[in-house]
């Protein structure tokens, strides 16, 4: 029997009470009496004021400990100076997404981190034009990611249980951050049901792919000062074609402004097959490195990873480089990947100088 | 009617069985049915299972009736995506059981042939262990082919979560399976 058979044996025989459980209603579609109490506006105000008062108490516990001499607290990720020069710049060690360090879990929130919510602002209802066409889209929730500096709301125009179509605006001024037309549910992962049409397509080549990408990129960013790299996407591809015809390959084009040869959150990327057919188009940050490349070229990044070395506690730490992000109030830091001999998932902290 | 009682009346070929089979289980296949299809699919998929329990019981002989029942329903079900041209969450289940697989080690050379450990046993009791929210991302994704926005809306937590969440779960799997 191989791996897979196992496999489908165990799940064939899984308790059975497992598979009921699962579909029992979970915290989310049935608000208890308690987390009604804890919506409303009363309970909410008095947890603000409880969290301002704990990180009050944190603040001042950490800064008179640091007047007294470096810490032992393997979850603080303030590091001190590195550089021994005679006017050293200090770096802020931030964990953008928790990892777990073996015995050490550290688990701290971070203005840094990803973090979907629920806008109260974004309208319910917005319009876009994309490739001449307009789409109108309701509202759906909205996102921060790491190093975007942006509130990203979400719209959908269509949901059905094949596929769906969506878009993203940067919520302070609406303009288009990303356009799903023809994604599927899990698409990347699961591969997508390319109908009979698209499988009689002509194969287009790299540079046709490539120049239709530029043609969707456009439309999200200033392409001057990009590069631009093609590459098939891993994974499943076309289910079971027909035997003469050949299998439709999933491209994703990406757009990456770089600065010292570190790639940066001003990125786009476009995913679409080899028959053309378009999925997304998707930029994260799109312009902020032109305005901040200064910053950029003098930003120590040596100093900065042995900062985050020093401030992570792990045991043999590796620190491997990500890319360059900006925050909401404009600060620009490094992102690195950091792991340890003690360390089962990479922490993803944030390094800024100050 | 305890379930040797009903599978005793499938063995005589009496189908006062299949009755009694629909009046115990027919509400808790429906159910599982709508974790897969619409509510009107799931009534015409819980009815085939009967007519395929019906064909394989004898030879058949379930220990546990109610299992196996879910299961017959669980192939019916992805048989019914694809026959509706859902051929992507068909073959996304297909994934999900080769993204298991990626969790059992390689045999060691001295006990190759052997059967060191039963996968269902070792995945039963993890699951138990993992706790009741994990434990239904997990049956939610890899049992019912769920896609990771689907958990998360049912959760009320961000997609990121769920995949990482399974993420460290078949990280954890991974290492009891290597102890077993």
């Amino acid at each position: 029997m191989n791996k897979k058979e196992m496999v489908d044996k165990a799940l064939r025989e899984i308790d059975i009470q497992y598979v009921e459980e699962a579909l029992e209603p979970s915290p989310a579609s049935e608000a208890s009496p308690l987390r009604q109490f804890v919506r409303k506006p009363v309970f909410l105000a008095a947890a603000v004021l409880l969290v301002c008062l704990i990180a009050g108490g944190i603040f001042a516990a950490v800064y008179f400990r640091h007047q007294e001499g470096p810490s032992e607290d393997p979850t603080e990720l303030v590091a001190e100076s590195t550089e021994p020069t005679a006017a050293p710049k200090q770096y802020k060690v931030t964990l953008i997404s928790e990892g777990n360090a073996g015995e050490k879990t550290i688990n701290m929130e971070s203005d840094l981190s990803y973090r979907p919510f629920t806008s109260t602002t974004a309208p319910k209802e917005l319009t876009v034009t994309f490739q001449g066409k307009e789409y109108t889209g309701t509202y759906w929730m909205s996102e921060k990611l790491p190093g975007s500096g942006i509130i990203r709301d979400e719209y959908h125009i269509d949901i059905d249980r094949r596929g769906f179509a969506q878009f993203e605006v940067n919520s302070a001024d609406q303009r288009l951050l990303s356009m799903h037309i023809n994604a599927r549910y899990d698409f990347i992962v699961a591969g997508a049901d390319f109908d009979a049409w698209e499988l009689a397509q002509p194969v287009l080549s790299k540079e046709e792919i490539e120049a239709l990408a530029v043609s969707y990129a456009k439309e999200l960013i200033s392409l001057d000062e990009y590069s631009v790299r093609l590459e098939i996407r891993e994974g499943p591809t076309v289910i079971a074609p027909p035997s003469d015809t050949p299998e439709v390959e999933i491209y994703e084009c990406f757009f990456c402004s770089m600065v010292q040869g570190i790639e940066t959150t001003d990125q786009a990327s476009v995913l679409l097959t080899d028959r053309g057919t378009f999925y997304y188009v998707s930029a994260l940050a799109p312009g902020w490195v032109a305005e901040h490349r200064d910053e950029l070229l003098s930003f120590d990044v040596e100093a900065a990873m042995e900062a985050a070395n020093e401030a992570s506690h792990l045991t043999n730490p590796t620190v491997k480089v990500r890319r360059f992000g900006i925050d909401e109030n404009g600060q620009v830091f490094l992102m690195l990947f950091i792991t340890g001999s003690d360390t089962e998932m990479p922490l993803l902290l944030g390094v800024t100088e100050e | 009617m305890t379930d040797r009682q009903i599978i005793e009346l499938f063995l005589q070929r009496d189908e006062c069985g299949i009755a009694e089979l629909e009046r115990q289980y027919g509400a808790r296949l429906t159910r599982i049915a709508e974790g897969f299809l619409s509510r009107e699919d799931s009534e015409e998929c819980v009815n085939d299972t009967w007519l395929a329990a019906w064909n394989h019981i004898p030879p058949d002989e379930p220990r546990d009736l109610f299992a196996y029942l879910a299961v017959i329903l669980r192939n019916m079900a992805l048989n019914r995506l694809k026959a509706e041209q859902a051929e992507k969450r068909s073959a996304e289940v297909i994934e999900l059981s080769e993204e298991l697989a990626a969790c059992i080690p390689d045999p060691k050379a001295d006990t190759e042939g052997e059967a060191i450990f039963s996968l269902s046993d070792v995945l039963n009791c993890f699951l138990q262990a993992e706790g009741p929210e994990k434990r239904k991302m997990f049956v939610l994704r890899f049992w019912y082919g769920k896609n990771f926005r689907e958990i998360a809306k049912r959760f009320g937590c961000s997609e990121a979560k769920v995949q990482k969440t399974l993420n460290r779960m078949k990280h954890r799997l991974k290492k009891v399976l290597a102890r077993n």
